[in-house]
């Protein structure tokens, strides 16, 4: 079943990834199988959209486990399928850390140190899960749900 | 006439519209005509925040600027004049709100706020305003509400954005280093020269800081500490964020706690990575002869024969190429030039023996040239010492400077 839940999500539509993940929602809770994939929307502000093609929101599919050691290896580009998402080595339920290093590695358009510092994102950025401070959520650790908001924003100074 | 009262008999009319809002009163009006409020930065944000404290009837406000008056200042910073043009920004203000309001108390300060005499400076205040413009005021303003027991009503604004908190909220809330523990490094945090401002931009911020202010002093804040997001052109512009709450470990606000003196031995610039660059210094430099050049010079090179040989290549933003550029010039910013350097060395034609490299203030070109060079060894790459705004100094005084 979860070939299908591919299927019907249409990778390359993102009008439909909305459906997709009340459909893989549904899957879950219904009849317990596990969805394959998570839909979520990240959003870019203060300065950071321009990092990311000055575009500040962004739909966006991650499988729903990834690898332990956050490497994001598959090409952007291809759908995500069962296949792919065969990583041999350790996994862990998709999380705001993976989050980052996708982006920094699938969307990110140039200045990595502008968004990223060690493993983390750089000093000066705030990132909120659904509207609250992702402190209060369990920072990189928080497991990502589908339908779940991930806004970055950079500190401003100016006045 | 009673204790609990306003000081003068017309004030009962002046403030009467605010006064006959529920939860508001005649008790708020006092709480606001016996209140004081220091607001640092008269800039853009403390020009609309300074504007409607004064109107609302703060008793006292102190202002705190070490600026002067530009004519950059005045598309946003909406209480100095073009008469006022080079007076303090804390003298211009006050003669601003003074003229609204007479009846005010205002207390100047022209000094730059330190660390030495930030403890000093607002202690006597009931709230302070955090409108000012870099990130070691930022943290020392944190700290000395933090030590001082007061509540830091804070607001930021670039480009088409804007933030605004309340930190040190009844000396429960989250102070700045709780939230920003770890400074961004300097050339992160872009001053509104650099990246640009919306005016109105300020002019919202700065009106909600007055407001919070307002609420504080009227006792009609909800107390949850949270950080309001604008952005202009956003849909929809507003969004409010849930805030942690104070870290035990923060060095100011935690467990262990801020003494006054540390403040005072604190050097908040350096604990920031340094002051922000002086871009315009820096792209003067003088560097090698033989890979930059005056604009004196260059316009010598575009009078002769080698000009026909010769391309000048600006690395502005195209937004900023469309303010002004020199007429024989052709734009690459130095963005798409970073990115693609392979297909910026191919536009050159074959004729061309010399690359003049200009920007706004000759920083961003010198990066250019470098990268130019490296493909195309085969032309001379120079760029231009102090950029447009030198062009403009040395050569043609008609050529814009923005």
């Amino acid at each position: 079943m979860p070939q299908r839940c591919c299927q019907y999500a249409g990778w390359q539509l993102p009008s439909l990834t909305e459906d997709y993940g009340t459909f893989c929602r549904l899957r879950r809770n219904d009849c317990g199988v596990t969805a394959v994939h998570i839909s979520l929307k990240v959003e870019f502000g203060g300065g950071l959209e321009l990092l990311f093609d000055n575009q500040r929101s962004h739909k966006l599919t991650l499988p729903a486990r990834v690898p332990l050691d956050n490497s994001t290896s598959s090409p952007p580009s291809s759908p995500p399928s069962p296949q792919n998402n065969e990583y041999e080595g350790e996994t862990k339920p998709v999380d705001v850390a993976y989050l980052i290093h996708w982006l920094r590695h699938h969307l990110l358009k140039e200045r990595a140190e502008l968004f990223m510092e060690g493993d983390t994102v750089r000093p000066g950025i705030l990132v909120l899960i659904n509207d609250t401070d992702w402190e209060l959520e369990g920072e990189g650790e928080y497991v990502i749900k589908n339908g779940d908001e991930v806004v970055f924003i950079s500190t401003l100074h100016g006045g | 006439m009673s204790a609990a009262g306003l000081n003068h008999l017309d004030d009962y009319q002046r403030y009467g519209r605010q006064m006959i809002l529920d939860g508001f009163g005649l008790p708020g009006q006092v709480a606001l005509q016996n209140a004081s409020v220091v607001v640092v930065g008269a800039g853009g944000l403390g020009c609309p925040a300074l504007q409607y404290l004064a109107a609302s009837g703060i008793g006292r406000i102190g202002i705190v600027d070490h600026d002067v008056v530009e004519l950059s200042n005045l598309h946003r910073q909406i209480l100095h004049t073009e008469q006022r043009v080079g007076m303090p920004k804390a003298e211009s203000a006050a003669e601003a709100i003074r003229t609204l309001n007479s009846k005010i108390k205002i207390n100047i300060y022209t000094e730059a706020l330190s660390a030495l005499n930030a403890l000093d400076i607002l202690s006597s205040y009931d709230v302070i305003l955090d409108c000012t413009d870099n990130a070691p005021t930022r943290y020392l303003l944190s700290d000395t509400a933090v030590a001082l027991g007061k509540p830091l009503v804070s607001g930021a604004a670039q480009k088409f954005d804007g933030q605004l908190c309340v930190y040190n909220l009844n000396n429960e809330g989250p102070c700045y280093r709780c939230i920003f523990p770890k400074p961004p490094a300097p050339e992160h945090a872009g001053t509104c020269e650099e990246t640009g401002i919306l005016g109105t931009v300020t002019g919202v911020i700065g009106t909600l800081q007055a407001l919070e202010a307002i609420k504080l002093l009227a006792g009609m804040h909800e107390g949850k500490a949270s950080l309001l997001i604008y952005s202009a052109l956003g849909v929809p512009p507003f969004r409010s964020i849930k805030l942690r709450s104070r870290r035990p470990t923060c060095p100011a606000c935690g467990q262990e706690g801020l003494k006054e003196g540390q403040i005072r031995d604190t050097d908040y610039v350096a604990f920031c990575g340094g002051g922000p660059p002086d871009w315009e210094k820096k792209g003067m430099m003088q560097g090698d002869p033989g890979l930059r050049i005056t604009p004196t010079k260059l316009n010598d090179i575009l009078a002769s024969e080698a000009a026909s040989h010769t391309k000048i290549l600006d690395v502005r933003p195209r937004t900023e190429f469309g303010i002004c550029h020199l007429w024989e010039s052709i734009n690459i910013p130095l963005k798409e030039l970073s990115a693609n350097p392979t297909t910026t060395a191919s536009v050159l034609e074959d004729g061309v023996k010399e690359v003049y490299v200009v920007c706004r203030l000759g920083n961003d070109s010198q990066i250019a040239a470098d990268a130019l060079r490296a493909l195309r060894r085969d032309v001379v790459v120079k760029d231009v010492i102090g950029g447009l705004k030198a062009w403009s100094r040395d050569v043609d005084p008609d050529f814009p400077v923005y």
